[in-house]
Formats: structure tokens, sequence, C-alpha cells
């Protein structure tokens, strides 16, 4: 009876062990534009798109579009990294084949999409510069999705609210929720300002950043807005450790509940992913890196895009 | 009946003889001669010019095969390629042409995300998808089939004709991006082979040459403009859109660029009645215009908002304005005195030098810090305190005919606290007392200018001309400027009333029209355009698709 309890466990290690061989998180960079300075802005998007990497950002692949500006991506989970959505000041281009292929997905009406959301059954949402929209079909025909939405309806980051089962969207007029009941939006009353970035911490508090520099926990301030740290722009989370990231550089917020500016981060840093205990930064002046953390501070390790002006930071896990 | 028929067919002599058009075969021959023979960086443009003119084939192929081999990012490339293949398609080589299917199946331009971006963008689509008209998706850098491409390109641009006709244009009256507005509209005037967009392309080339002629002088283009260039702020005639300004009204183009070569490889020409409007008036008159400002993405509302814009035109100058505010970033001129001169720097304008991030967070969508960062990489002079061109928040504007009166409330935060004027070296400075009378009175030719400021003001000496510089006062200054010109009889006196802000322009409802002049008239909303000069008169019809053009009564 031992041998037999001891043989299924051997059994159910090596399974486990072998999935876990078999999956890793890839993933995603999208670029603006590359590091010329010319190519900023406007019309100019020489050298942006979609950069992938599947070893952690040792090295990366260029996919799909050259010279798309590249705001950010998504993938159906359900489709092991094949169905990709990337939103781009084009629209949304979409891949069904792990990038061979693409099509654009959207038309003339929609332009700069800042964030897209994939949810469940081919319903996915696009954040734009001027509005959102949604598609129920996996990107083949949209709709617009702005009612209780007030203009200007900027909106750089579209979160999913597990605790809440909304979608929040981060909007430069505050803070936004999406009924699916009421095919509507509504303002969370606490969040007026421009928000930048949200994140949720274990125990599902939600965590909303101000473009001012404000962050705030279930709707109570626990950083005051100061000028001298710049806009702030992105954030995420570590165990007790919250990182922010911003004009002037990533900023640590620890146990001692300061916000302190890391000398040795790099500038412009707008995007900041958390996955497999792994923390990576991405950066408008140029690059990505791995953020370790140590007893005080944090340390930088750069991972190549230095040429590029990464906008955000995605990932996927791959099987 | 039989007089009827008699009389329909009297009508209609008296309509095709009233049709006239300019353009003859020998200005379209001298131009492509020149841009052939020109020394331009190579342009797909002026390639085209050199295999129709037969010089030099080897290096002309050469640079072609460059065009063709790297791949360029955006939708200028696509406009000019476009226009290439369409231009050269009867002489070019199976081999070249099958390189340039190949192009748009692998390369990957970039909409970009202005009116103009867009209109090239999607007429070189419609364009090539009529060419190609039966690819399915995997044929197209897009992934969409020729089909799907040809209907949303024509929707689009449907779209795009119909709110600019009746609503106005966002990047109104550029005298750099007309340049972009006109080639791809020749393009599609004379390639497609839908009836509906070519009727409707060559009627908006006729409305953006009517509306451009209407405040055209001499190569220079009058008024306020949506976009322009720090050089041609001074120096109009260095606009891109001269090039065309010559090559439709004149009979010869010496600022010559090589997109005109597409034009003179076309059929169409002219309306004459356009022409005459853009060289023959002369007597001062008015034009009021309704345009819309650039979508407006973040920190303001509504979205859109409708401008009024205004422009009084003599045979001597032109002064026009628009009321202040930004309408459009980094590009705008929001008033601006032209002097009909031949000489190079011939324009009188003021602004207070603004730049903020704020400006840049509310037009365009990156982050608005950053690109205050990067600007001066792609908008160099952006943040000069010294620059010509760009708008300010703090700037109120009246107008009434000859007169400006231009108003600064700078709060301390702001980073360039003054106002300048730009003033041409070559006219004769009467007057100029800085501090007591804070005036000057200067004479170009025919033409007295007279400049009154609130506060103390320096003048320097700047590259072509003199720099006016007001200080502040309590965060406030103002200036007054008169025209006058010998042969000008409807100028105003100034009175209390232009300095609170009645009897101007800007005071006035003119919603009813969305450009209102003697030579040019629409109905707000009607999407229909009148042309008229003398006895000639040309309506365009955009509900309809139809241009008709007559003589009138006064004319037969």
């Amino acid at each position: 009876m031992m041998t037999r309890y001891f043989l299924l466990l051997i059994f159910a290690i090596s399974f486990c062990a072998s999935l876990s061989a078999q999956t890793h998180t890839r993933l995603y960079a999208s670029a603006l534009a590359s590091d010329d300075p010319a190519a900023f802005m406007g019309g100019s998007s020489i050298g942006g798109g979609l950069w992938t990497s599947d070893d952690d950002g040792k090295n990366w692949t260029h996919l799909g579009w050259q010279h798309t500006k590249g705001y950010s991506v998504a993938t159906d989970d359900s489709s092991n990294g094949n169905i990709i959505f990337s939103a781009c000041g084009n629209g949304v281009i979409g891949s069904r084949d792990g990038g061979v292929n693409w099509r654009m997905l959207t038309d003339w009406r929609v332009a700069e999409v800042l964030d897209i959301y994939v949810g469940t059954q081919k319903k996915i949402t696009i954040a734009t510069a001027s509005g959102f929209y949604s598609s129920l079909d996996s990107g083949e025909h949209w709709s617009t999705m702005n009612d209780g939405m007030p203009e200007p309806r900027y909106c750089a980051r579209l979160f999913f609210y597990n605790k809440q089962q909304t979608l929040l969207a981060a909007t430069s007029n505050g803070l936004y929720s999406y009924s699916g009941k009421e095919k509507s939006w509504k303002q969370d009353k606490r969040y007026t300002q421009s928000i930048k970035d949200i994140d949720t911490l274990s125990d599902g508090s939600l965590l909303v950043l101000t473009e001012n520099g404000a962050l705030y926990r279930d709707g109570k301030m626990i950083v005051r807005p100061l000028a001298k740290r710049g806009q702030l722009w992105c954030l995420a989370h570590s165990d007790t450790t919250i990182i922010i990231g911003g004009e002037r550089g990533v900023f640590f917020y620890g146990e001692d509940h300061v916000l302190k500016l890391q000398s040795q981060s790099p500038k412009n840093a707008h995007s900041i992913l958390c996955t497999d205990g792994e923390i990576f930064i991405a950066s408008l002046s140029g690059g990505v890196y791995r953020v370790d953390i140590g007893e005080e501070d944090l340390e930088f390790t750069p991972l190549g895009l230095e040429k590029l002006q990464v906008w955000s930071l995605r990932s996927a896990v791959i099987k | 009946m039989q007089l009827r028929k008699y009389i329909v067919v009297i009508i209609l002599l008296a309509c095709v003889q009233g049709v006239s058009y300019g353009q003859s075969q020998k200005l379209k021959r001298e131009t492509l001669e020149a841009i052939a023979h020109k020394d331009y960086n190579p342009t797909f443009s002026a390639i085209a010019a050199q295999l129709r003119i037969g010089t030099d084939d080897t290096k002309t192929y050469k640079q072609l095969d460059a065009m063709l081999d790297r791949e360029y990012g955006d939708m200028f490339w696509m406009y000019e390629c476009a226009g290439f293949y369409f231009s050269c398609k009867d002489i070019l080589p199976d081999s070249y042409k099958e390189k340039i299917r190949e192009c748009w199946k692998k390369f990957t331009p970039y909409r970009g995300d202005t009116e103009n971006h867009f209109l090239m963008y999607y007429g070189s689509l419609f364009l090539m998808s009529e060419e190609w008209d039966s690819l399915d998706g995997s044929e197209w850098f897009m992934g969409r089939s020729s089909q799907e491409i040809r209907f949303e390109s024509k929707e689009w641009l449907e779209h795009w004709i119909d709110e600019t006709v009746k609503s106005g244009q966002t990047e109104f009256d550029s005298p750099r991006y007309l340049y972009y507005y006109i080639t791809p509209l020749i393009l599609l005037a004379e390639y497609s082979r839908d009836t509906l967009i070519k009727k409707k392309s060559s009627m908006m080339l006729e409305w953006m040459l009517a509306s451009y002629g209407s405040k055209y002088m001499n190569g220079s283009y009058a008024g306020a403009h949506s976009r322009e260039s720090n050089e041609s702020a001074i120096a109009p005639t260095s606009g891109e859109a001269t090039s065309y300004g010559e090559y439709f009204f004149e009979d010869s183009v010496r600022h010559l660029l090589p997109d005109v070569a597409f034009a003179a490889m076309t059929s169409f020409e002219i309306p004459e009645v356009i022409r005459q409007i853009a060289r023959a008036r002369k007597a001062a008159h008015e034009c009021t215009e309704i345009v819309r400002s650039r979508r407006r993405i973040r920190f303001e509302k509504p979205p859109v908002k409708k401008i009024k814009k205004y422009t009084y035109l003599t045979n001597a100058y032109a002064l026009g304005s628009i009321e202040g505010g930004i309408v459009q970033p980094i590009q705008q001129r929001t008033w601006s005195l032209v002097l009909n001169s031949s000489q190079k720097n011939n324009a009188i304008i003021g602004l207070h030098p603004y730049f903020s991030a704020q400006e840049l967070g509310t037009f365009f969508p990156e982050e608005p810090a950053f690109m205050l960062q990067k600007i001066e990489g792609v908008k160099q002079g952006y943040v000069s305190e010294d620059k010509w061109v760009g708008a300010s928040p703090y700037e109120t504007i009246w107008q009434r005919r000859n007169e400006v009166r231009c108003s600064y409330n700078i709060p301390q935060d702001a980073v360039n606290r003054h106002v300048d004027l730009f003033f041409p070296d070559w006219g004769n400075i009467i007057d100029c007392d800085s501090t007591i009378w804070r005036q000057i009175t200067i004479n170009y030719d025919s033409v007295h200018i007279t400049l009154n400021t609130e506060t103390d003001f320096s003048l320097t000496h700047t590259p072509g001309g003199y720099r006016v510089r007001l200080r502040l006062q309590d965060n406030k200054t103002s200036y007054w400027l008169s025209v006058i010109s010998k042969n000008d009889s409807r100028v105003v006196n100034s009175d209390a009333n232009m300095f609170l802000g009645k009897d101007v322009y800007q005071d006035q409802e003119f919603d009813k029209w969305l450009i209102h002049s003697p030579f040019v008239e629409s109905k707000y909303g009607s999407g229909i355009i009148k042309i008229q000069y003398g006895a000639s008169e040309r309506i365009l019809n955009f509900v309809k698709a139809t241009t008709v053009e007559k003589l009138t009564e006064s004319g037969r």
C-alpha cells in the first residue's frame, strides 16, 4: 500500500514537473517608435511595433507590422499565445497564428488604440484616445461603448477588477467602471482626477495612481501628490512592495510607507510588469529592464530594446 | 414645342461657352521638364517626371530601385508611390509594376493621425485597390481583400468630403499641408475608376483651390493658418502650397516642388473662374469662414470646436485672423498681415511664444511630459522664446477690417512671458517710440501701418526683419495694429468699440455661412459652394455631385 502511494506521489511530482517545464511566460513589448529624434508623435512611427521574448527578456524578436505605433497587446488566454491583438495607432491588428499573419481588424473610425482587454467568449474591449469600442466576435465587428462616459474620453488603461468582476477604465476624467448589465460606464466619485494606472493587492484592495502623483488604496490616499516627482504613469506591486514609474524614473514604496525615487532607475518608466516573481520595467527613453528588490533599493538590469520607446509590457502563459 | 427646344439649346450653348480652363499644355510640359532636370532628393514624383521626359533612364531606374527597396513607414510613401504608378503605368516595365505590387503586400505603412495623413492613406489605398481589384487579404499588407480596402477607403473619402464641405476643414488654409491635399485629390480625380469618387475629388480640388485662390496674393497665402512653418510665417511664398498656387494661378512656377509633376501629368485644369479670383480681384472685401479645431483628446471639450475666421483683403494687403486660443497645436498662425509685394519677407505677424506639455497632451496621445522632452527632435523651435508660429491660450483677438487688436493675460507660471511681433526690414520706419507714446509707424510701399502697444517694447534686428518685443505689466499687454493703403476706401477709424470687443467680427454671428465672400460662398451645412467672378459662376453641389458653370444675367 505504502509503495503504491509512493509511486503515485512520484508520478504526480514528475507530471507537475513536466508541465512546468513546458510552460513559460512570454513577454510582449509594444513600442511607439525608435529613438530617432524625428520618429515621434503624429505621423512618425519609424521603428515602432511589437516585440516578444520567451526567455525573460534576454532576447527579443520583432513580431508583425513594421513601423506601427504600438501601444499595447493582449492575447486570448485559451489560444496558447496564438490569438494576438495588437493595439496600435492604426487601430487593432490581429493574428490567429502566433504572429505569422496579421489582419487589420478595425476601420477608419478607430485610431490611437491605447489599451485592449480580451475577455471571455470572444469579447474584446478597446480604449482609444477618444473613446471605447467593443467587439463580441473576436474583432470582426465593433461598436462604440461610450454611454455614461463624458468627453473627452482619453483612456490609456483598462483593468479587469476580479474582486468586483468589473472592467475599470483609467481615464483623463477619473476612474470608471463598466456595468455590462446597464451597458454603461459609471464614475467612481472617489477618483475624479486623471488616472494613469490601476492594480490590486493580494488582499483584493484596489490601488489607483493619478497622473499628478497621488496613490490611493481603496479610496484612501496613501501617497500625496508632489510636483517634484513629475508625472507618474505606471504601477505594480510585489508582495509588500509597490513600484511606481514615471517621468523622473522608478519609485519604491516599501514597508516604511515612503515613496523613494531610485537613483539608478531608467527615466520615463512607462510600464511595469510583475510576473512569475519577476519584475520588468519598460521605458519611453528606451529599453526594458529587470528589477531586483534589494534590502533598501531596487536594482535595474537592462534587457534590450534600448533603442525603442517602449510604451507597455504585457505577458501570456505559453504551454 | 420647337421654341422650347430652341431655348434649351441656346442655354446649353451659353453654359458651354462659359466654361474655360487654365494650365496650357505648354505650362504642363515646361513644369515637367523643369522638375525632371532639377536636382531633388529622389522622390517618386521627380522620378515620374524624369521617366516621362526621358532623361537619363539608367540613373532614374536606379533611384526607383532605391525607393522600392527600402520600407518607408508612412502614408507619405503611399501617395507618392500610387502617384508614380498611375502617372507612369503606360511606360513602366512589367517588372517594376510587379515590384510595386509586392511593396503593397509587404510594406506596412503607418496611417498617421491628421486629416492630410488620412487623405494620403485612404486616397492611395483606394486607387491601388481599384487597380488590383480582386486580390484576397493575403496579397495586401493590411490582410484585407481588395474589395474590403476599397469599401473602407471610399467610406472614409465620402465621410471626409461631406464633413469638410458642410462643417469646414480642421487643417484649414495651411501654406504647408495644402500641398498634401492637392496631390492626393488630383490623383483621385484623374485615375479613379469610381465615377462618384472621381467627380467628388475633382470638386474637392476645385473647392480647395477656390478657397486658396480667394486668399492668394502674388504667391502668398493670406490670413490665419492652421499650420505653417517658422520660415513661411515671415516669408509666405516659401510655403509648399505656393508651388501649386503658381502652377494653377500663374503662368510659370518659380517655387517648384516635385509633386507638381503629378499634376502636370493629369488632364486636370483649373476652371478659369478660380484663376481669375486668384489673379484679378482688386476691390477691398471681406471673407468670413467657419473652420474646425483639431480634435482635442484631453483637457478641453467639446472635442471639436467651431472657429470663426476672418480675412480683409485689398489689392495691397490682406489682414486675417481667427479668434484667440489654441485651435491647432504647435504650428498655428492666429493672425497675419500679408503685403502684396515681391519682397521675400512680406508678412507681419504677432504671437505669444507659448509652449506646454498641456498643449501637446490636448491633441496627441503620448504622455504630455515626455512629448515636451522630445518635441524639439520633430518640431524644431517649439520651445523657443523667439519662435514665429504657435498659438497661446492667453491671447484674445479682435479684428475689424483693417484693424486688429490682440490682448494677452499671461500668468506668472507661463514660461515665455513676452509678446513678439515681426516686421520685415524693407519698410520705412516713420516713427518709433517704445516708452512714451508706445507707437511704431512704418510704410511698406503704399501701405501705412501703425502699431500701438499697451506696454513698453523693444525693437531689435532679427533675420529678415525687426522683432518688436512687448513686456508685460501686471501679467498683461496688448497691441492695436492698423493698416491703411492709398487705394483702400473702406478702412475704418478706431473707436472705443474696437477696444471693448464690439463691432468686431468675433462679436458677429456668421454661423450661417461656411464661407462668405464676393467670390466664394456656401451656406453652413449645405454642401453647395458657389464660386463666382465677374459674369462667371460655378456651382459645386456636393449633395448631388454635380458641377454647373454658367454666365450670370449680367454676363449674357
